[in-house]
């Protein structure tokens, strides 16, 4: 601090300090300064108390809310030599979701900056649930409780539900500062707190085979802590930038697992320590986990328009929590304990690159480029004789329960190359190609690679018109496909030694998993604005994408996106400002799929199945502000309409039984705001806004399920959020 | 106590100890790399500093630059504090001054010549943020630096989060982005959307408009990294990865908004499905017969389908978690 030379004198650490929470009148006042602001207080009035109408925002929970926000501005006259300024704002005060930030500094030196944010995510409020220590990472059975094997034979589960609010909060503290050294030098440092507690919603199984499963729906409740910290040192000159920099980041979750009391008598399959009274299952949650990386980035201007940009960046992810037993119930017999304390999980990850733009010429433009994207996961393997969900006694280590864990490392490099051309003024053609290799290991396609060719037209023939069109057709080649790469890797050898893998397997060996499988991919995005006459503005604009998988006889076979829409704004004199805008989606997916349950079946054709989802989204939206009186009278408005609709339709072979229709899932959001801003008097303005929303929803997984409607999973019944809420805010607004 | 002690303490070093090395800037970086820039297109400048320009341009809207970090005459960095002060962007402007007939050098927006405008902000603002914006996406898609800040404002809008309710009619950052991305904002008006909408995120958050060395402009070096960043419980690793989640996050996830929570790109078990096959509940079929109110409804089609079991997707951690059920 002894070091630091203001460009002003004492204002200019005063107004340092209220960039930090001070008051500006705390001492000698700058000469001439500029502060302004404003401060807004009033409330809103919620008529409807749907959690999910207020799921960012924390409306409705209650019918009445504060309203209130603030700002205020600090900057002297720009002639005055003074370089202080400084900005707090806060918003939304007394809701949940509430803001404040604050920034300041001496421009020139340093700058200062400090946020709070807080981010409700109301779940749902319609849930109930039996469990008792809510709260805690025991979940147990009211002492009335009388089991069953599934949940319609819970005779006391309607008198033990209880209601059960599920919602999350974050909050969320961002603080840095960014300082201005000599020579081209900047110096920042920023620091990040997050916090999220709550609880959501979780399934947990008991249960030891598809047979069998026997599973809950229990909040889980979270208490994660992530700490970010990064420091960075920038230099720019008008020929070289560069910045090198580190960050860390630390995660922390309070309650790493929980345990809850089985409600379901024990089955057939399981242990009978398994079932109620005695079974108990217990699941990890997130562990705690570290990730650390160095980076740096530079570009530097050559002649002829041409500038070379590179990065690098070295991380590492590390994870190093405690094992949890094999089982809580001490029930089972566990005689071969965990391999090791913990996983010793670690990720070092590389990203490099090299980017070169040239103009060589005025009409050409040329972009050579690599990258490297780099995860050597370097988890130690171990096999693990893992406890079936709490149900059985542990097995040998030549069982179908003796697993290895698979590490699987990634690697990407990807070369791009892409030339534009200026045909005529203002019209240029495009055209690039790239190739991306990608190895995996532990996976069933360790190489694949695709070719991917791109055309592209920019063109603004005159002023008012303005047209741009991109498109792709790219090819993966996942190479050599091996089925039976879980099979073969992911059991104990003792235990693989006991199959054949030239006719065992784990899934069909049709089955080609799209992300490693072969694809033919087409992009188009095109978008045309025009404008007929000075303020009004039209838009156009189609997109597509299609994804076919034509060498994959099961799993996904075709994946495709349309949209398209139009948009206009209009502003016919300087106080009036009009938008409108209509688009569609429609995305379709087909996949293939064959339903077995022995040898002999996994290769009858006649049992296979297909099923294909249609997605088809409107949207249309309006909304225009008027100053409809110089300086007293500003009205605006917001209009948004949205449909979705969901349709599967699922067809069978004929070994198979007809597949009876699925409904269509859909929903409708109607968001409807206006607000008028009155000026009252000279620094007091008046605001009164009115918002309405309607949602519905249907959804044929969620509606109609009670708690006890599947026989193998007691849920919490919650439903299809559906509800109209009428928001009213009013305020004052005074000015300074 | 100690470790939220230890904690304040850490915090303070790592914001307060640069200030011991700031120094006066005696001399601007790039300050004047934006007069050379906008005179290259020639002409006389017109000498007479802010005044000349604004004897004609004295709108409200046009004088509001001088409440902005652009007009701060104790910072030589800032364009303004030059004597060339407006022409210092626009360039030199006496033929202008002379006949207004005369257009001014560099004009800035959309709907100008994109190359001199954006060479004028880059003379000073190519470090930091902007060092990939050559070859990037907007770049190449010549967008104008000036489409989405606005220069002459006390403060720029595209850094706004107008935070639902508090502004009933949002037009902050978002909306400018949703100008040339509108199937963007209709995603976010899905049912399952980050929220977008409500302001608490805004596309920054995630994206670097200005360049960046992946695709889609992300902001770290990773789509999966970006996600950590408010998502660090699924950082992992874990002792049982779930290889499409460690790959990709987009692999099933829809960031911008979806139809199907939390995000997906599809509805399970039909998403699951398209990677599992094995023998029993993996491969069966799954349709009206499973419905809430049929004779056995199906667990692997309502409620949380897959996931009312296999609850564990992004992997994990526990030694009996290899069905990414604990």
């Amino acid at each position: 601090m002894a070091k630091l030379r203001a460009r002003c004198s004492l204002p200019c650490w005063i107004a340092a300090v209220l960039a930090l929470g001070a008051t500006p009148a705390v001492a000698e006042e700058p000469p001439e300064p500029a502060i302004t602001g404003n401060v807004e207080a009033g409330a809103y009035f919620s008529s409807d108390d749907d959690y999910f109408f207020g799921e960012y925002t924390g409306l409705g929970e209650d019918e009445w809310n504060v309203l209130g926000n603030f700002l205020v501005r600090g900057r002297p006259a720009w002639d005055s030599g003074d370089t202080w300024h400084f900005l707090l704002r806060g918003q939304n005060l007394g809701l949940d979701s509430r803001r404040i930030e604050a920034e300041g500094g001496v421009q020139g030196l340093f700058r200062l900056h400090l946020s709070w944010d807080q981010i409700p995510h109301l779940i749902s409020d319609d849930g109930e649930m039996v469990f008792q220590g809510r709260g805690g990472d025991l979940l147990t059975l009211p002492s009335n409780w009388i089991s069953g094997t599934t949940t319609k034979a819970f005779p006391m589960l309607s008198q033990d539900l209880n209601q059960l609010r599920l919602r999350k909060d974050r909050r969320d503290l961002r603080a840095g500062t960014d300082v201005v050294l000599p020579h081209g030098f900047e110096f920042s440092t920023n620091y990040h707190y997050d916090r999220q507690t709550g609880r959501k919603p979780i399934g947990s199984v008991i249960g030891n085979s598809g047979g069998n499963p026997r599973s809950v729906i229990v909040p889980e409740d979270i208490d994660w802590r992530t700490h970010d910290g990064d420091v960075a040192l920038r230099y720019a000159s008008d020929v070289a930038q560069a910045e090198v920099g580190y960050e860390i980041s630390r995660f922390n979750d309070e309650q790493p697992s929980f345990s809850w009391q089985n409600p379901f008598s024990a089955i057939g399959g399981w242990d009978p320590a398994a079932g109620f009274p005695t079974g108990f299952g217990g699941r990890g949650l997130a562990p705690d986990n570290e990730f650390h990386q160095v980076k740096a980035s530079g570009g530097y201007n050559l002649p002829y328009d041409t500038r070379i940009m590179a990065h690098a960046a070295f991380g590492w992810m590390l994870q190093d929590d405690s094992f949890a037993p094999y089982t809580v119930n001490p029930a089972l017999v566990v005689n071969t304990p965990v391999p090791e304390n913990d996983a010793h999980a670690k990720i070092n990850t590389k990203n490099m690159g090299v980017r070169i733009t040239s103009r060589p010429i005025d009409r050409l433009r040329a972009t050579a480029e690599w990258r490297l994207d780099d995860r050597d996961n370097d988890t130690p393997r171990d096999v693990f004789i893992y406890v079936p969900g709490d149900s059985l006694d542990q097995s040998t280590l030549s069982s179908d329960r003796a697993r290895m864990n698979l590490p699987q490392s990634y690697r990407q490099n990807e070369g791009r190359v892409e030339l534009g051309y200026e045909v005529i003024d203002r019209t240029e053609l495009s055209v690039g190609y790239r190739h991306r290799v990608t190895d995996r290991s532990w996976t069933e396609a360790d190489e694949v690679k695709e070719d991917i060719f791109q055309a592209g037209l920019r063109s603004r023939p005159i002023e008012q018109i303005e047209f741009r069109f991109d498109g792709t057709w790219s090819n993966r080649d996942g190479g050599d496909y091996f089925y039976n790469a879980p099979l073969a890797w992911g059991f104990s050898p003792q235990h693989v030694a006991t199959v054949d893998l030239a006719t065992d397997f784990e899934n069909q060996p049709l089955l080609r998993k799209f992300t490693l499988a072969d694809r033919q991919r087409k992009t188009v995005d095109s978008h045309l604005s025009y404008m007929p006459i000075e303020n009004v503005t039209l838009g156009a604009q189609v997109g597509f994408a299609n994804d076919d998988f034509d060498d994959s006889a099961l799993g996904l076979r075709q994946r495709r996106a349309l949209t398209w829409g139009f948009d206009a704004s209009w502003s016919p004199i300087e106080t009036v400002t009009a938008y409108a805008y209509y688009t569609n989606e429609s995305f379709r997916s087909r996949q293939s799929g064959r339903s077995f349950s022995n040898d002999t079946d996994a290769w009858n054709p006649n049992r296979n199945w297909r099923q294909s989802d249609d997605d088809d989204v409107d949207t249309v939206g309006a909304g225009f502000e008027w100053v409809a009186i110089a300086d007293r009278l500003t009205l605006r408005t917001d209009f948004v309409y949205a449909f979705a609709k969901d349709s599967i339709d699922v067809e069978t072979a004929a070994a198979l039984p007809r597949a009876v229709p699925l409904p269509t899932a859909d929903n409708r959001l109607i968001d409807a705001s206006v607000s008028a801003e009155v000026q009252v008097v000279e620094h007091v303005k008046a605001r009164v806004g009115y918002m309405f929303e309607h949602f519905e929803a249907d959804d044929w997984a969620v509606d109609g399920v009670q708690p006890n409607t599947i026989n193998e999973v007691l849920t919490l019944g919650t439903e299809s959020p559906n509800y109209d809420a009428h928001v009213v805010g009013f305020s004052i607004e005074y000015e300074f | 106590m100690g470790r939220r002690a230890l904690h304040l303490v850490a915090l303070s070093v790592f914001l307060i100890a640069p200030l011991a090395v700031a120094e006066d800037v005696v001399k601007p970086t790039n300050g004047d790399g934006a007069t050379q820039v906008a005179s290259a297109s020639g002409g006389k400048f017109t000498g007479g500093g802010v005044p000349a320009c604004t004897e004609c341009h004295d709108q409200p809207r046009i004088l509001a630059i001088l409440k902005s970090p652009h007009a701060v005459k104790g910072d030589p960095r800032t364009p303004l504090s030059h004597d060339a002060a407006c022409e210092t962007c626009h360039g030199a402007g006496a033929e202008h001054a002379a006949d207004d007939e005369n257009p001014i050098s560099v004009a800035f927006g959309q709907s100008h010549p994109i190359k001199p405008q954006n060479e004028v902000c880059l003379s000073c603002h190519q470090g930091g943020e902007r060092i990939h914006w050559s070859g990037s996406d907007h770049e190449k898609h010549d967008v104008a630096c000036a489409a989405c800040h606005q220069i002459h404002a006390p403060e720029d809008v595209v850094f706004n989060r107008d935070i639902r309710p508090e502004t009933f009619v949002k037009r902050d950052q978002s909306q400018r982005c949703f100008a040339c991305h509108p199937d963007v904002r209709a995603q976010t008006q899905r049912m399952s959307s980050h929220p977008i909408r409500e302001g608490q995120v805004v596309c920054s958050d995630c994206h670097n408009p200005h360049g960046s060395t992946t695709d889609h402009l992300l902001k770290q070096e990773t789509l999966n990294e970006t996600c950590y960043q408010c998502h660090a419980e699924k950082r992992g690793p874990f002792l049982w990865e779930h290889q499409p989640a460690r790959d990709d996050c987009s692999t099933c996830h829809v960031p911008h908004g979806s139809v199907h929570k939390p995000l997906l790109a599809a509805r399970g078990p039909w998403l699951c499905q398209s990677c599992h096959m094995a023998q029993f509940h993996p491969s069966g079929v799954y349709d009206g017969s499973g419905l809430a109110k049929a004779a056995v409804p199906s667990r692997n089609l309502l409620a949380k389908n897959c996931t009312n079991c296999h609850s564990e997707v992004h992997g994990s951690n526990h030694p009996s978690g290899v069905r990414l059920t604990r």
